[in-house]
């Protein structure tokens, strides 16, 4: 029998609804892929999936009750990566998630964990990076404004980790491969905003008059804190790759 | 001495930064702490990298002295009083500003701040303390401070500024005394070990305190550091958010109750500069962290700056390779259970070059060996080469559900090249293998010459980094990072 494939949104509340629907259609015949991602295939249903955020909420309080906090961490961050295939893998580690328990993330010598927990990582190690590599410009206005073009959709772990840290002040974090942007007013919670391109962005970005000052100042540092004789590019490559440094 | 006046930040910066540069610690790690949502920044017991030098080492920190006007004469120093170098010094309030203004543009996860002596100890420490507390109070910077302890300033104040700074450091300089009074003739090893006792007394303290307790301490330094002072905690400028803080309300937010240095102390020490053995040095990192408590020993491979006659001349370049070798070490003392005397001795007093200390205690021990993967305890899948610490947790949890096969755990980060010599899985080597010295010496040595010859002619040396795998070519996960960086194992 020919498959049914469920096409959804690439985000976590779109992967949750087709894993909802992919649910109620029958477990053994259905897939889940990423809308646009992959080349449909002759000998397969494939059925349109909106992102229905009721529904998606459901599968997230399921993970939550049923399983347990530690896997929907594991999952959500799953969610967030880059990789072509990660709806179906989510899909199929939680069907033994479900049937297997809170244990499950232990069980390494599993394909599917085992998977789940690498996209995870990864997407970990790329939000961690950010956090230290993301860099603000000051605006004429006060406002701080950056831009950073990540493999995984890190945004939002970014802008939470900044939504404390700089509080009070205005702030926005770009994705501009995603065009994606975290949007922060002083004082509160930051949103997401989409379709925010580069050039939108650009618009608003005089720099404040400080600015320029603070940047030679930085870079100076940057300069003399180095030691001559341990010189090493290698290395500093290796622990800042090139694809960091587009806007740093 | 050259000392000049009106200098532009710029100036400064360019000099006190270069002047702060061989001091090794940049950790940002140790403490969590949320924004107290009336100022600025928080912290993660992770530690954050903001960028990486030319030298491959970690700038978290804007590392800076406040200034490199020196009364001691200490020949490794750079900044020694008979060295004729141009002289700054920052204000206070010319280090908040940079510090603020650094860590609002996320270049920074906070502040190291660190001095030459000027005039005496205390005047130093009143000076570093009355810094940070313009930073915490005026400018309500909560983000990371690692603040130097002076040798020989008075209790009082090192009190003081353990109230401030997140992390605090004095450092031994060298691994004797014998070497330190050869060295550094301004400073006693009694001067050093003195403070980082009350440090470390003081963390325990503050531990056992409660909220009046800590508040009572924390009061009384805050008067010291105000009094016979000029600073000047009124905000100026009309940015900040907030307005009436009164004194209290910087320790109250921050958890209720203050918190004398929450992310601990370390030291560090210079390598190659006296001919002590690795074996001395590991001893008495080792003494440190059981007698101390210390956070981390932090190594710095001699860099002869000063061209000092009586100090060695390093025809052969820095020494990075031992000072490698003894990072690794110092993992093995604080994460895998080992103890000094297990990886050397005196009739073996130095680190074999072309292995790490792992391997080589692990080829010293082969009746050991071979261990079963399923069945082995953890401390006992530590001690195999090849295997750390993420990867022995991933196996003592994942083998609870089923079999574990080498193709399993080489997934979960252990290194098979190395493992292999020492491990069965169901009762199965995988190659027939001999268990024997010399065979699988020449296998191991194999794998690490390149690695070896690349730190000795620094090539792609692995500058340790927060992430401290080294030698164990195991990433760690994202939490598991976190706790070991936290020393949280």
């Amino acid at each position: 029998m020919d498959k049914i494939i469920c096409v959804c949104e690439d985000s976590v509340d779109g992967i949750f609804t087709a894993i909802y629907k992919a649910w109620e259609i029958g477990t053994s015949k259905t897939l889940i892929e990423i809308r646009g991602i992959k080349t449909m295939t002759l000998f397969a249903e494939y059925i349109e999936v909106n992102t229905d955020t009721e529904l998606a909420s459901k599968v997230a309080a399921s993970i939550h009750s049923k399983i347990s906090e530690e896997v929907y961490y594991y999952v959500y961050r799953a969610a967030l990566s880059d990789d072509s295939d990660k709806a179906q893998y989510i899909y199929e580690f939680l069907l033994k998630a479900f049937r297997m328990g809170k244990d499950i993330i232990h069980k390494l010598q599993d394909e599917s964990v085992m998977k789940i927990f690498e996209l995870a990582r990864k997407v970990g190690n790329e939000s961690h990076k950010y956090l230290g590599f993301v860099r603000f410009c000051e605006l004429e206005n006060g406002i701080l404004s950056a831009k950073i073009n990540p493999l995984a959709n890190v945004v939002s772990i970014v802008a939470e980790h900044f939504a404390d840290r700089l509080h009070n002040e205005n702030w926005v974090i770009l994705d501009t491969t995603r065009n994606i942007a975290a949007v922060h007013r002083a004082g509160y919670g930051f949103v997401l905003t989409n379709d925010i391109s580069e050039q939108d962005l650009d618009q608003f970005s005089n720099k404040s008059e400080n600015e320029e000052k603070y940047q030679l100042l930085w870079n100076r540092f940057f300069d003399t804190i180095a030691i001559e004789e341990r010189k090493n590019k290698k290395l500093q490559q290796q622990l800042m790759p090139l694809r960091y440094r587009k806007y740093m | 001495m050259v000392i000049q006046n009106d200098m532009t930040t710029m100036e400064k910066l360019t000099i006190l930064s270069d002047a702060a540069k061989y001091d090794v610690a940049c950790t940002s790690s140790g403490v969590d702490k949320k924004n107290n949502g009336q100022g600025m920044g928080n912290a993660q017991a992770c530690g954050i990298c903001h960028s990486f030098s030319a030298d491959g080492r970690c700038i978290s920190l804007l590392k800076i002295l406040f200034t490199n006007e020196c009364v001691f004469d200490c020949k490794y120093c750079v900044n020694r009083s008979s060295n004729d170098v141009v002289r700054a010094t920052f204000t206070p309030e010319e280090v908040c500003s940079l510090t603020m203004e650094f860590y609002r543009r996320n270049y920074i996860e906070g502040l190291f701040l660190s001095s030459g002596i000027v005039k005496s100890p205390d005047n130093t420490m009143k000076l570093l303390c009355e810094t940070v507390m313009l930073l915490r109070e005026k400018y309500h910077f909560g983000g990371y401070i690692h603040l130097k302890g002076i040798p020989g300033a008075s209790p009082d104040l090192i009190e003081a500024a353990g109230w401030y700074a997140d992390r605090m450091s004095v450092n031994l300089e060298l691994p004797t005394a014998d070497g330190l009074k050869a060295l550094a003739p301004h400073k006693t090893r009694k001067n050093i070990l003195t403070p980082m006792r009350q440090i470390q007394n003081g963390i325990i303290d503050n531990k056992n305190q409660n909220v009046i307790g800590s508040n009572r301490g924390y009061n009384a330094s805050r008067n010291l550091i105000l009094s016979n002072s000029e600073l000047n905690l009124e905000a100026s400028s009309n940015k900040q958010i907030i307005t009436n803080i009164t004194r209290m309300d910087y320790a109250v937010a921050t958890q209720n109750k203050p918190k004398f240095v929450p992310a601990g102390q370390s030291t560090q020490m210079i390598i190659g500069a006296t001919a002590e053995s690795d074996y001395q040095i590991v001893t008495v990192a080792e003494a440190l962290y059981n007698q101390y408590d210390l956070k981390r020993v932090f190594y710095s491979a001699f860099i002869n700056v000063n061209k000092d006659s009586t100090l060695p001349a390093q025809t052969a370049g820095v020494p990075l390779l031992r000072e490698h070798r003894l990072y690794q070490a110092d993992w093995l003392l604080r994460f895998y259970g080992f103890k000094s005397n297990e990886l050397l001795s005196e009739d073996k007093p130095n680190f074999n070059v072309l292995l790490d200390p792992k391997c080589d205690w692990a080829i010293r021990h082969l009746e050991q060996f071979p261990v079963e993967i399923n069945r082995a305890d953890y401390y006992t899948l530590l001690r195999v080469p090849g295997i750390g610490v993420n990867s022995a947790k991933r196996i003592v949890k994942a083998r609870r559900s089923s079999k574990l096969t080498f193709e399993d755990i080489k997934k979960m980060g252990v290194v098979l090249k190395r493992a292999l010599y020492f491990i069965t899985c169901v009762g199965k080597m995988m190659y027939d293998t001999k268990i024997e010295e010399n065979y699988i010496t020449s296998n191991l040595i194999g794998i690490d010459k390149k690695k070896t010859f690349e730190i000795e002619n620094h090539n792609s040396y692995k500058q340790l980094s927060f992430f401290d795998d080294v030698g164990y070519n195991i990433s760690p996960d994202h939490m598991e990072g976190i706790k070991a960086l936290a020393g949280q194992m």
